[in-house]
């Protein structure tokens, strides 16, 4: 029982974090590492809002949310756009900046357990004798919630359909009057806002710490690269996978493994399988 | 930078166009312009240690040690960057090095000179073992691939508490001065140097070359790709394991630390602001950089946010990387020409 | 032409980056050539973003300015000051190379030239690796946040090499000591045998609870079971479930990192039937309650040092503490390291004096003789140089253990010190 439930909460966790990298790296193509700086400075962005200018919560996740979108539309235009199209260099410089954004906000002194982010709800419930606090419950909801939301986005509305098209084939879809680097700015933006966001459901259950962008980074593109870059259905099932077998590994096993489940699952999925379980476009150009 | 109406046009220097293709060199001034690019570090290398020594810079010397074994890295991922292939663990090649040469000298207590020959060989040979089943990927996949394993390895190091666990391996034999350090690892440096530069002047290199602009192309030509590339993780792994092995005995203790981040970054970091495929500029790059590093530590870890700042920096702004500018500042003159009106 | 600019710019960048940079150079070189021979140097060498770093550092240096306007150290008849110069080694911070903190020691070894290392590192491995550059050196270290016990080990192996080392705070196996002391607590009290032992993967945690682990045995309680959290997790839920269904009646925990404060947060959340004890180190600070909103009601903490948790029947501890608390300007965060870098000062001082010079050996055979009452107790060093201690502030040093009842810290343990008795939280029924 505790297994179920807490590896549904792991599951969750995953795929919240994955889907803003999901969004960018796997729906418009863009390598954005710089998504685990994003993901920190939002949590710090809204712990600011909240605790420091007394805003009430809702309203400074919206702000936190829309000012990191337009952290990643700039950051676009500024990086991303002088170096399109070469994947190394685009890796590269996205990842340098993640880094400077993480170091920079240690160097700064974020560092401790002040800086924390209430809950939505408060109190716990009991599940067939397992003490679940509400919280992890929600972190359930948002994933489902945003699992569905992705899919229904990239492939019902024209903008997820504009960020697809781009992430195909970049000069058809120019000729159909896509404007790439719009399309592409926008992804960026859409992705660290919903980096935000995952970092506003998660991070509730611990503090807001410099380590989890590296955690959150590492865990997104594990479960992108293991479930399939641009398929919904493969981020969920890959969260599904990962979480768990992380939460059997640290039941039955010892906590330790399930950092080294995750690597491992991305070594060999990545050797048996490039473009992921459910990946299916870029299959031909990975594999040579 | 830019004049209305003119454009700037690149015109080899007359003495470069002299030496290259007339190979007769009739005068100091010529022989001193194909020397100087290549004595000039060599000797640098050498003083450098020598001036830090005079001038009492005890610690520098180790800041400059630290450059080299990270400058071997930094070679070693141009050199598959040569081929195509991204890594971005190099801190892999270091720690399973450091790791051997480490376990050896605490639990059998071989001396130095076994250590580290094994290390590297070993070390390059099981890197290459692992690398292997992944080596038909491309570009970022390779790349996300080589991040995980250091991650991977420090963790089962971590759970298995293999070669001590998280307390590492202390007490390895350490060099018997600093000058044997000093002048190993410069050695060390100079030859790969100036061998990873022959060896992608070779036609052997056109195919390393070749493999990383149109591998298609190469693979029609019969040459197997795979195999070549196994060779060249086997060579870069090689230099990165004696590296490994070179700084274990240098600080005397191994511990998990050595697949950290930090390993796979700085060359990386380095390379970039050097300028790829030239080895001479990773060289450069780390000789900025490692330095650089030090500087700041006083600032904590704002360092690791400037140097990667650096990095974007560099990644945008100079693609082409300070060796390469220097090199075309070297060998060729621009001047300004009018631009001829379009009919 | 947008990236003409561009391109200017960027170049502008690089400029300044490198003016920074080249400033940056000559700056921490102009101080360094003022050392002059009236001073004695104490080098700080410890990761400075981290509380018990930063805390360590501030104890130092308000020891050294009391000392300093009080008129300095007299050593053999020449009135010395004190001066302080500190370095970040990084070893807080998860995945620095190892060199690069040996290469922080060294640094601050060779360019100030300090008489005496003060703090130290925040991780074990560091300190062993420093251990062989320190008697290369010849310089000692008064240790005062890292908690390995290889390091006695080492220096009972070869104590004529690594004698430079000295830990002016308690080490992992009088932790273990102290932690086995709140299990009597709970034996006598309640009755309780049943303990289930959680601790973050450092070499000081797994050496703790490993003497935790003995010593428990030896009074009569059955270990069910043993969890190891690796550094940098923040989700603690599968260790409290698997303590949860052992059916312990005692968790004792063995953390140190700031992280580790959620572990706190999660098991009250989660009701566990059994008192959350041991060595919880980051719920230590007194503004925890309030951080935590009262999240740690109930937990029962062994905090090292009784000059950072004081209680009035040790006036020196609440000296100290109001002092310490004031200069700071909020509760000093770290478990440990703040008093005993405090004590370290003194300790030094009275080593230099007693022995009239600078000269390592003689000093290191004066600080051997070290018997000095400080805000953490008596404190003497054992023959591999590490503080005793004990369970009476008057006799030995002392570590505290309290409870945290309705936002305070309230001392229960030691005997010598109590001010309450232990209580079960109330979802426990006995």
């Amino acid at each position: 029982m505790e297994l179920l439930i807490y590896g549904l909460v792991n599951s969750a966790i995953l795929a919240v974090m994955a889907i803003g990298l999901s969004l960018t790296f796997g729906v418009s193509g863009i390598a954005n590492f710089a998504y685990g700086g994003f993901y920190i400075l939002g949590a710090y962005t809204c712990w600011g809002l909240f605790t420091q200018l007394g805003l009430p919560y809702l309203l400074s996740v919206i702000l936190s949310m829309a000012a990191l979108a337009a952290l990643g539309f700039i950051f676009y235009w500024l990086v991303f756009l002088r170096v399109r199209g070469m994947e190394i260099s685009e890796a590269i410089a996205s990842f340098g900046v993640g880094i400077a954004i993480l170091e920079f906000l240690r160097w700064w002194g974020f560092i401790g357990f002040y800086y924390n982010l209430p809950g939505f709800l408060k109190g716990s419930v009991e599940i067939g004798g397992v003490f679940v606090d509400c919280h992890r419950l929600i972190i359930i909801g948002v994933a489902l919630a945003l699992v569905i939301f992705l899919w229904l986005f990239s492939h019902y509305t024209k903008i997820g359909l504009a960020f697809r098209g781009v992430a195909q084939e970049e000069r058809t879809a120019l000729s159909l009057g896509i404007n790439s680097d719009f399309t592409a700015a926008l992804s960026v933006a859409f992705g660290s806002a919903l980096g935000v966001l995952a970092a506003i459901t998660i991070l509730p259950t611990g503090t807001i710490l410099i380590d989890k962008g590296y955690d959150a980074l590492l865990f997104a593109l594990a479960v992108g690269l293991v479930g399939g870059l641009e398929s919904t259905l493969g981020v969920l099932l890959a969260s599904l996978i990962l979480g768990f077998a992380q939460t059997a590994v640290a039941v039955y096993g010892a906590t330790h493994w399930m950092m080294v489940v995750t690597l491992g699952a991305i070594i060999i999925v990545l050797a048996v399988k490039p473009s992921g379980l459910f990946g299916k476009s870029k299959e031909l150009e990975e594999r040579v | 930078m830019v004049k209305e109406g003119y454009r700037k046009e690149r015109l080899d220097r007359g003495i470069k166009a002299r030496c290259d293709s007339i190979f007769m060199l009739t005068s100091y001034r010529e022989i001193l312009y194909m020397l100087l690019p290549r004595v000039l570090p060599i000797a640098a290398l050498i003083i450098i240690p020598l001036v830090l020594e005079v001038s009492g810079q005890v610690y520098w010397q180790k800041v400059f040690i630290l450059a080299c074994v990270i400058s071997l890295l930094a070679m070693g991922w141009d050199y598959l960057a040569s081929v195509g292939l991204v890594s971005l663990g190099q801190a892999l090649f270091f720690g399973v090095g450091a790791y051997i040469a480490g376990a050896l000298n605490h639990y059998l207590k071989w001396p130095i000179f076994l250590t580290i020959p094994v290390a590297t060989l070993g070390g390059a040979l099981i890197c290459t073992l692992l690398l292997a089943p992944i080596i038909r990927m491309r570009g970022i996949y390779f790349g996300m691939v080589t991040l995980a394993f250091p991650l991977f390895f420090n963790r089962i190091i971590e759970a298995t508490k293999l070669c001590g666990g998280t307390e590492g391996l202390p007490g390895l034999t350490q060099f018997p001065t600093i000058w044997v350090a000093t002048y190993l690892i410069i050695g060390a440096l100079l030859i790969c140097l100036f061998a990873f530069r022959r060896i992608i002047d070779t036609d052997y290199g056109m195919v390393l070359r070749g493999i990383r602009d149109n591998d298609r192309a190469i693979m029609a030509s019969g040459i197997n790709i795979y195999w070549v590339k196994v060779q060249a993780i086997f060579i870069c792994a090689a230099a990165g394991a004696f590296a490994g092995a070179f700084m274990s005995h240098h600080i005397g203790i191994v511990g998990m630390s050595v697949f950290a981040l930090d390993m796979s970054i700085m060359p990386v970091a380095a390379v970039v602001l050097g300028g790829g495929g030239t080895f001479a500029g990773a060289t450069l790059g780390t000789f900025i950089l490692v330095p650089l590093s030090e500087f700041l530590r006083a600032y904590g870890t704002l360092r690791i946010a400037i140097y990667s700042l650096v990095m974007v920096v560099c990644v945008v702004g100079l693609p082409e990387g300070i060796f390469h500018y220097l090199q075309r500042k070297y060998h060729q003159f621009d001047r300004w020409v009018t631009v001829e009106a379009k009919e | 032409m947008r990236s003409k600019y561009f391109q200017l710019g960027i170049k502008g960048l690089v400029v300044c980056l490198i003016l920074v940079v080249a400033t940056m150079f000559f700056i921490p070189d102009c101080r360094s050539q003022e050392v002059s021979s009236k001073f004695i140097v104490i080098g700080v060498p410890t990761s400075l973003g981290y509380p018990h770093g930063v805390e360590g550092l501030e104890a130092v240096n308000m020891a050294v300015e009391e000392i300093n306007t009080k008129g300095g150290v007299n050593v053999g008849g020449v009135k010395h000051l004190f001066k302080v110069y500190s370095i970040d080694d990084r070893s807080a911070t998860p995945g620095t190379p190892l060199n690069d903190s040996i290469m922080a020691y060294e640094k601050l070894i060779l360019e100030r030239k300090p008489n005496v290392l003060m703090v130290g590192t925040y991780r074990s491995e560091v300190l062993l690796g420093a251990m062989d550059l320190l008697s290369k050196h010849k310089t000692i270290e008064l240790n005062t946040i890292a908690m390995s016990p290889s390091m006695e080990k080492r220096i009972a192996e070869n104590p004529q090499k690594y004698k430079y080392n000295f830990r002016v705070t308690h080490n992992a196996l009088q932790m273990a000591a102290s932690i086995a002391v709140q299990g009597d607590a709970f034996q006598k009290k309640f009755g309780f045998n049943k303990a289930f032992i959680i601790h973050e993967d450092q070499v000081w945690a797994k050496a703790t609870a490993d003497g935790c682990e003995v010593m428990l045995k030896k009074k009569g309680w059955e270990i069910l079971g043993r969890e190891v959290v690796p550094t940098a997790v923040t989700d603690y839920s599968g260790p409290l479930l698997k303590a949860r269904n052992s059916k312990a009646q005692v968790i004792f925990t063995v953390f140190s990192l700031p992280e580790t404060a959620i572990c706190s947060k999660q098991y009250y959340e989660m009701r566990i039937p059994a008192v959350y004890a041991g060595y919880p180190s980051y719920i230590v600070p007194g503004h925890l309650w309030k951080t935590l909103e009262g999240k740690v009601a109930y937990q029962v903490v062994t905090a090292g040092e009784l000059g950072l948790v004081p209680t009035k029947k040790y006036p020196k501890s609440v000296e100290f503490f109001e002092k310490f608390k004031k200069r700071l300007g909020h509760w000093p965060d770290a478990d440990h390291s703040g008093a005993s870098a405090y004590d370290a000062v003194y300790i030094y001082k009275e080593a230099v004096e007693r022995a009239g010079s600078l000269d390592p050996e003689k000093v290191i055979a004066a600080l051997e003789a070290t018997d000095h009452m400080g805000v953490n107790g008596r404190e003497k060093f054992s023959p591999q140089h590490q503080i005793i201690f004990g369970n009476n502030p008057k006799e030995t040093a002392c570590e505290v253990t309290f409870q945290w009842i309705d936002g305070k810290r309230v001392v229960i343990a030691p005997e010598a010190i109590a001010e309450a008795e232990i209580q079960l939280p109330p979802w426990i029924k006995k």
